[in-house]
């Protein structure tokens, strides 16, 4: 038996993550804030292959939950192979320079609470020896730009976090990988306009799993944004200035 | 959460012939206040929008567009029924259920349908003569109604609803999920026996011999005359049972986007390129009969392999044409089937696709269902202006006076008092409607 906690669980690229990771020798735990959202995926993932799932509720903002949450898991599974660290939220770069409670709301959404959840789960994985966790960074924090600089700091901050963990974690058996997705087509970009860029998420949760075999430190996704981020990391700042993107 | 409205342009119909505004709302569950938050007049459910002409478009109004209604609820493994939400895509159901021997009961020549959409039109399939159509394998709907109320409906709970709501158009409210029993013992292969005919004539008196078997399907000719009017083949096929061959569901979901790459290059199907593709096609298999195990995808979906094939008629879009005559089972030599092939022969806008098949007498539980006990016909056209419009013209007097209909899924031509006279139950369903949802083909149908 393979076990799974899924940490926004309800997230589109968690969901199609899940559904790509459900097979009849896993057990899921889907994690996340709506019970009856959680209670649809648990149904779909246990009706599409015979694995099976169980619910918890949990407030990504309710940081002191952290601990105990993990705990409980840990001790009722007994081994666990794989965390996925999914939960995040967008929000906009404007409101972000007006609005300071916005702009804590991203902060405390993409940056302290994945990463206070990564330090808490890297713990009991390094007690077990063995394990992997998986964290959803993003391109956006690759290097600062105008049009969402708010989101891709927190992200930015992140991955550099994820890095020296995971140099920690490596030698006591523990593997970490940071995903970073271009754009993909979910309920978080809803209101973006589409252009030939963005994947679905499907297709990018295929490749994740396709490629978490290899434990890569960094996986972009899809994989040409590799490339694109390293063109993009190389425009010199006085470039940089002119683009509005 | 309250709606997220997006405006776009991007929503077309199969046919790509239509080119509307809509808002764009995507419902995630059943939510309070849905309805009401929603502020313009009419809103028409959206999935893949793989029907052909206006019955998916809701111009300046609103789409709900179903993609995020697509997790699966529960299945059953002494019944067979599953239970999906509207969105759910014939492809998951596949994916997921065909490696452990099940398969749909009924299935449309593209896998990329939503279980809502095959309710919506009450869909058939090469087995409509035994099977009859989707919809008569569906057990329950869940729909909500912009009363704000959520309807169970079966045959016998809230039935007038369930009636109205298979082959229903969309227009009954929003499918929130549905249960059917699924094939069982079925491998991802199947038994295909190609059969050549020489004309409609033997067409029909083939279909007739191989009435036994599960699936059967004719393609003809649709520019060939005289004798050979109608020539073609009749591809049958059977399940074979399961097996555990991996590798015929490894990319299963792999298309060839090359299509995608001319999609907006000018008319590539014009008459002399379909008519050297008719030639070939008819030298190469007609001659002999064959028999093969074919995987179940070149069986059901040979279309889907191009994920695009639409965009192959260019900017202006397609029209596809599909009626049913009613065919009096001792007489096959002068039928309305000759009158209409030879209209259309005639006419020399023939197209890449021919279909003909002969339905059964299974009927649906749907007020407005399309198949009917006959032969139906289905050819593509491209989007020419007038000379399409007047062979439509044509081809739907052929169609009204011998007692025939169209499928509002293809149609894009049909007046409303045709509509009405292929449709008796129309009133009916008109009035079990949910007044809060309309579409373009309706409004179509509403003022002609």
């Amino acid at each position: 038996m393979k076990n799974i906690i899924i940490f926004g669980a309800n997230s589109g690229m968690a969901e199609a993550l899940a559904r790509e990771l459900a097979k009849p020798d896993t057990h899921l735990v889907l994690v996340g804030r709506n019970l009856e959202n959680l209670e649809t995926l648990k149904s779909d993932l246990t009706t599409i292959s015979s694995s099976s799932a169980e619910i918890y509720q949990l407030d990504f903002l309710q940081y002191e939950l952290f601990e105990e949450s993990l705990e409980k898991f840990f001790k009722k599974l007994k081994v666990v192979d794989l965390i996925v660290i999914a939960h995040g939220f967008l929000g906009d770069q404007t409101q972000s320079e007006n609005d300071s409670l916005h702009l804590n709301k991203i902060l405390q959404t993409n940056f302290n609470s994945p990463l206070l959840l990564s330090m808490i789960s890297a713990k009991y994985l390094e007690m077990q020896k063995s394990g992997h966790l998986l964290v959803f960074s993003s391109v956006a924090g690759d290097r600062g730009r105008r049009s969402n600089y708010s989101y891709g700091a927190c992200k930015a901050g992140l991955s550099t976090f994820l890095e020296g963990l995971s140099y920690r974690l490596r030698p006591n058996g523990v593997f970490l990988t940071i995903v970073k997705p271009g754009f993909v087509d979910t309920a978080m970009t809803a209101h973006l306009k589409k252009n030939f860029l963005f994947a679905n998420p499907q297709q990018v949760a295929k490749q994740i799993v396709k490629r978490l075999k290899n434990k890569d430190l960094i996986i972009y996704t899809p994989s040409f944004w590799r490339w694109i981020m390293m063109m993009i990391k190389l425009i010199p700042i006085s470039i940089m200035r002119k683009l509005k993107f | 959460m309250g709606n997220l409205v997006n405006k776009s342009d991007k929503f077309l119909s199969w046919g790509r012939v239509h080119r509307y505004t809509h808002n764009i709302i995507e419902p995630k569950g059943p939510q309070e206040n849905f309805f009401s938050d929603i502020d313009c007049q009419w809103v028409l459910p959206y999935g893949m929008g793989r029907s052909y002409g206006d019955l998916c478009l809701n111009e300046n109004n609103t789409l709900l567009w179903t993609r995020n209604l697509s997790h699966f609820i529960a299945f059953d493994i002494e019944t067979s029924i599953l239970e999906v939400e509207a969105g759910v895509c014939f492809s998951d159901i596949i994916k997921f259920f065909l490696p452990r021997g099940y398969f749909l009961p009924v299935t449309p020549g593209t896998q990329f349908v939503t279980v809502g959409g095959a309710i919506a039109s009450d869909v058939h399939g090469k087995n409509h003569h035994v099977d009859g159509t989707f919809g008569s394998h569906v057990l329950e709907i869940k729909l909500l109604r912009s009363d704000g109320k959520i309807y169970e409906c079966t045959a016998v709970k809230n039935s007038d609803l369930y009636r109205a709501t298979i082959g229903g158009m969309g227009l009954t409210g929003l499918i929130l999920s549905a249960k059917f029993k699924l094939k069982k013992n079925v491998g991802p292969f199947i038994y295909q026996e190609t059969i050549p005919f020489q004309n409609l004539e033997e067409f029909l008196l083939m279909s007739r011999e191989y009435s036994h078997k599960t699936y059967s399907v004719g393609w003809f000719d649709s520019l060939s005359s005289g004798q050979q009017l109608g020539r073609g083949l009749l591809m049958l096929g059977e399940h074979t049972s399961p097996v555990d061959n991996e590798n015929e569901f490894i990319n299963s979901s792999k298309t060839n986007n090359i299509l995608e790459v001319i999609s907006e290059s000018p008319n590539l199907l014009n008459k002399y390129t379909v008519k050297a593709f008719n030639s070939v096609y008819y030298r190469k298999t007609f001659l002999k009969k064959k028999n093969e195990i074919v995987s179940y995808r070149s069986f059901f979906y040979p279309l889907d392999a191009f994920s695009a094939w639409n965009k192959l008629y260019g900017k202006k879009g397609f029209y596809q044409y599909q009626c049913t005559l009613p065919l009096d089972i001792t007489s096959t030599k002068h039928t309305s089937v000759h009158d209409l092939l030879r209209t259309i022969q005639k006419s020399q806008i023939g197209s890449f696709l021919a279909v003909i098949k002969s339905f059964g007498e299974v009927s649906s539980p749907g007020l407005m269902s399309y198949p009917s006990m006959g032969v139906t016909v289905a050819l593509d056209f491209p989007n020419l202006g007038i000379p399409v419009n007047k062979l439509f013209k044509e081809l739907n007097k052929i169609v009204s006076s011998n007692g025939g209909k169209l499928y509002p899924a293809k149609d894009a031509h049909m007046t409303g008092e045709e509509f009405r006279k292929f449709y008796p139950n129309f009133e009916k369903f008109y009035s079990l409607r949910d007044p809060k949802f309309s579409s373009n083909f309706i409004r179509r149908m509403e003022n002609s």
